[in-house]
């Protein structure tokens, strides 16, 4: 009875890693599509992707985020423990806190930035799951006990903390990187110039970009009285949509820098909490609570590289492309954080991802 | 409510000297930090438009030429008045900067430079790089990894890697290097110079009343907005419902909340600082060592606690001996480990031997006694117990030639699988056989680690079972070798090298190795623990807390809001320094719920709109 019980669960499992792959993959698919063809704008005739739309995405998106915590409660009653105790784990995990991030994000903005957020996070989640389930040998991805060091509640507050804290810097700096390219493609001046933008906007467009900016955040260096009275102040006249573009452009810029911004500010107190509480645990596992441990110190790193950020952005108010370079930095150290340091081996961090 | 003069509530940071009366704190309001900073280019080029705190730190002209000037009428500056300061104090400060002496503008300029923040940016980066590069080159090692791994010759690492680079710039020890503890002491100091210079000011002036009296500064502040026949007082009450601290004079308003986000930056700073005072203290206070105790064995604290410098105190709990009573490995059924276990008992020995505390650590779970704490972390074999059945002569033979081998513990036997007896247990003795004639063939063997040695893999404890006096030549006697991995199971292998037999501790199955019919009784264990006594850490737990808080309320907004009343006109405007889009919808909803005022005696006014209209 009990054979079978713990059989069935093996097989759900199974099913479930399935099953998270292909809804993350469906997801993938439509918010890239649903990004690069529906704009609504330029072609009228060709409007097969509606704003409304959007509605069928976030619940293919929502739809991958619970099969994610089913398949992460299914592994939690399988071992008995936390399911976060090797890298198999972790990597579903930072896929359900990347869905999770989508859905928190997902109507504070604008619907073209919610598209691209969208993409970024169901693609990263999609890679991280792929990469869990097929890349990894199959016996990391056996749930198995616990080793005595990691016996201890704290595992499940440091490690949780963590990787919510990756999940959310990881997208940050994606779009921080999005942002550089669009600056790289479009060769903005970094402080708007109304006169370049105010000008020849057809009513429609006018109409639409009302409808669109009612609900635009405030980036946190500009003002929005430029932003509102450049919609509002503007001269009707038709062609030049370029000029159109333009704005589109740096307003769809604006909002990712906006919130790329915000969500690294989330991450960032995540990160803080995570290092401490690893160090207290560390201090009561092994008596010391900063060791130098590679992995220690990368994620140090890490939390001195986002501090720099949100210096140059709170205190300096560098605007747009610089704190965007360190963003990207970012990324790089975070990936070496979560992953890389396990290659150089060494460490009390090594459960046996490389040994 | 009318303000209070700004001196009269808070508290002043410096007393000027009595010679100076009021210079030091009318550099300090004016622009001190402008004094010192805006020397630099004002962050560097910013053409962002200075916010309120700053135009206080810069004015609004260049502040070193202004403080060498005549003073100007103040009324034309269009700032919103401050209440206390006038245009004396900028002839004062020119006084005063005269007046100052090197040391003074020497400490003024070390502040400036510490508190800059490209700087405070470029020691977080040079901390981060000296960082990440400690972790690419293993630390603390022995001399000769270095110098096998980084050799000199052909194939040096990375083309210029070699060990005497290494050595030379303390590479293999870089956390503790010197110019490390450098970077950390300069960002410290950056921390607290900044903290003195920039947030502390900027709280004492946001926690002024700030009261425009005119339009235009209103409109400098950005969104303004302007509602006709509306009432101040209106206002301030919707304010004040919203939690906004109100003040009013004058027909002019300010408002404000979440202060607690002007501190919170302050607090990281100051849990920071903390942090880092903490470890320091660590550094010089701790005292620390690792004992691994057998099982029945006891130690004294003290012993084993090495300071980590020379102020390091020993606490007074290191006098107790710790008394190791059991060790236990649980396993679970597939082999692997599910706990380490020791029972171990505090005496004290100065009381007569009295039973102090009694308890049962593991890992994750360790034992604390008056700021001396044991942590399990490792574990060894120390002796493995074998009884002999049978009562024939071969048996005395091996007592012999045990006892024998017992009185030449300090030769190691190179040859032959096990060497003799150096376990850091003190003393099991060697074969002790007991004199009893059934007790006489219990033999209790200590075991030798031979992890590290050649062919072997992993952990492995051997102990060996000699059967016959060592031969003249000195080469080893002939015996029996006894290994473990662990105390689940032993293995024997007879004096040819042969594997005979596994058999599990306690089992009392007996097996045949050279004649001999042995039955394994016990395998004695050690257990390894970390002794520390950590003074800092309350310290440094303190700052984690600490740091914990403040960076979450760092996040509060403070939201700022001005109003001036010109006739029927109400201007409203203000800012927030986060959150400025909730600000924003906030400020909608609370200028759409300013009632409106119908003046029905005017006529030439356009019919009254609604209020809302005014909010887009």
């Amino acid at each position: 009875m009990l054979l079978t019980n713990s059989l069935n669960l093996e097989v759900f499992e199974n099913s479930l890693r399935n099953a998270s792959f292909l809804t993350l993959f469906v997801t993938t698919i439509f918010y890239w599509i649903y990004t690069t063809f529906s704009t609504g704008t330029n072609n009228k005739t060709k409007k097969i992707l509606t704003d409304s739309n959007i509605l069928y995405a976030r619940s293919s998106m929502a739809v991958s985020n619970l099969l994610l915590v089913l398949l992460l409660l299914v592994r939690w009653e399988i071992s008995g423990h936390f399911p976060l105790s090797n890298l198999y784990e972790s990597l579903m995990f930072l896929a359900w806190c990347c869905t999770f991030l989508y859905l928190i994000y997902s109507t504070s903005f604008i619907i073209s930035v919610e598209k691209i957020l969208g993409s970024i996070t169901a693609s990263s989640a999609l890679l991280m799951n792929a990469f869990a389930t097929f890349s990894l040998p199959k016996e990391m991805q056996q749930s198995a006990p616990l080793v005595p060091a990691l016996q201890s509640n704290w595992l499940m507050m440091h490690v949780s903390v963590m990787i919510i804290s990756y999940a959310t810097l990881i997208i940050g700096s994606l779009l921080s990187i999005l942002f550089l390219i669009l600056n790289k493609l479009s060769n903005d001046k970094q402080n708007i110039k109304i006169n370049n933008m105010m000008t020849q906007q057809t009513p429609n467009e006018i109409e639409r970009l009302r409808c669109d900016e009612d609900i635009i955040p405030l980036p946190a260096d500009y003002s929005i009285e430029t932003v509102k009275s450049m919609v509002n102040n503007s001269i009707l006249t038709p062609e030049h949509k370029k000029d159109f573009y333009n704005t589109k452009m740096t307003l769809l810029k604006l909002n990712l820098d906006s919130l790329s911004y915000r969500i690294i500010g989330l991450g960032f107190p995540f990160l803080t909490i995570g290092i401490l509480s690893g160090a207290v645990w560390a201090n009561e596992a092994w008596g010391s609570y900063w060791s130098w441990d590679p992995k220690e110190t990368w994620a140090l790193l890490t939390w001195l590289v986002f501090a720099i950020y949100l210096h140059t952005r709170l205190t300096k108010g560098w605007q747009g492309e610089k704190p965007a370079v360190i963003a990207s930095l970012g990324f790089i150290v975070v990936w070496f954080c979560y992953l890389g340091v396990n290659l150089i081996g060494e460490g009390l961090h090594s459960y046996g991802f490389f040994n | 409510m009318f303000p209070y003069p700004m001196s009269a509530l808070v508290p002043r940071l410096f007393a000027p000297p009595l010679s100076r009366p009021g210079l030091f704190p009318a550099l300090v309001r004016r622009g001190r930090c402008g004094f010192i900073c805006s020397a630099k280019g004002a962050h560097g080029g910013n053409k962002k438009k200075l916010t309120v705190t700053e135009k206080l730190k810069f004015g609004n002209a260049a502040p070193s030429l202004d403080i060498l000037q005549a003073p100007k009428p103040r009324d034309d500056e269009g700032e919103p008045s401050t209440s206390g300061s006038g245009p004396e104090s900028t002839s004062r400060a020119a006084a005063y900067v005269m007046e100052s002496n090197v040391l003074q503008v020497a400490w003024r300029r070390v502040l400036r430079e510490l508190s800059s923040l490209p700087r405070a940016i470029a020691i977080m980066a040079l901390i981060a790089v000296l960082s990440g590069l400690g972790t690419f080159i293993p630390q603390n090692k022995p001399l000769d990894f270095y110098l096998t791994n980084y050799p000199e010759g052909p194939d040096k690492v990375l083309g210029f890697l070699t060990y005497d680079l290494i050595l030379a710039l303390q590479l293999d020890h870089l956390y503790s290097a010197n110019y490390f503890y450098l970077a950390i002491g300069l960002l410290a100091a950056s921390l607290a110079a900044c903290t003195y210079t920039r947030q502390w000011p900027a709280v004492k002036v946001a926690q002024r009343w700030r009261f425009i009296t005119r339009p235009e500064p209103l409109l400098k502040q950005g969104r303004t907005e302007m509602l006709p026949n509306a009432r101040i007082q209106d206002l301030g009450a919707i304010l004040i419902q919203r939690g906004y601290q109100v003040f009013l004079k004058d027909g002019s308003l300010y408002g404000f909340k979440g202060l607690a986000g002007k501190l919170g930056p302050i607090g990281v700073h100051a849990a920071l600082l903390l942090c880092l005072f903490g470890t320091a203290w660590s550094g010089f206070g701790t005292l620390k060592g690792s004992v691994m105790c057998p099982e029945g064995q006891e130690f004294e604290i003290s012993s084993y606690l090495v300071p980590s410098s020379p102020i390091a105190v020993m606490p007074d709990a290191a006098t107790k001996v710790v008394h190791v009573n059991r060790f236990l490995i649980d396993y679970r059924p597939d082999g692997s480990v599910a706990q380490f276990y020791s029972d171990l008992t505090l005496l004290d020995p100065r009381d007569g031997g009295r039973e102090v505390l009694r308890k049962t650590i593991s890992v994750n779970d360790p034992f604390r006694y008056k700021g001396v704490t044991m942590y399990q972390t490792d574990w060894s074999l120390s002796a493995v117990t074998v009884r002999v059945l049978g009562q024939d002569s071969p048996l005395a033979r091996a007592a012999e030639a045990a006892q024998a081998a017992a009185a030449r513990t300090e030769d190691s036997t190179p040859e032959g699988v096990a060497t003799s007896a150096t376990s850091s247990s003190s003393g099991g003795g060697s074969s002790s056989a007991d004199t009893g004639i059934g007790e006489r063939t219990a033999f209790n063997l200590p075991m030798a680690s031979l992890e590290g040695k050649p062919g072997v893999a992993g952990r492995l404890w051997a102990t060996f079972l000699p059967l016959g006096a060592p031969s003249p030549d000195g080469s080893a006697p002939r015996g029996i070798s006894i290994l473990a991995r662990d105390p689940q199971s032993v293995v024997f292998y007879d004096a040819s090298g042969q594997f005979v037999g596994v058999r599990r501790p306690g089992s009392g199955k007996p097996i045949t190795v050279e004649g001999l019919q042995l039955v394994v009784e016990d395998v004695v264990g050690a257990t390894g623990l970390e002794l520390k006594n950590d003074p800092g850490v309350p310290m440094v737990y303190a700052g984690f807390g600490g740091l914990m808080v403040t960076t979450l309320v760092s996040y509060l907004s403070h939201s700022q809001v001005w109003a001036l009343q010109q006739g029927s006109n109400l201007f409203v405007t203000g800012r927030a320094n986060r959150a400025k889009l909730s600000f924003e919808r906030e400020m909608d909803e609370v200028l759409n719920a300013v009632p409106e005022l119908l003046r029905p005696t005017t006529a030439t006014e356009p019919p009254p709109s609604n209020a809302a209209a005014n909010a887009p």
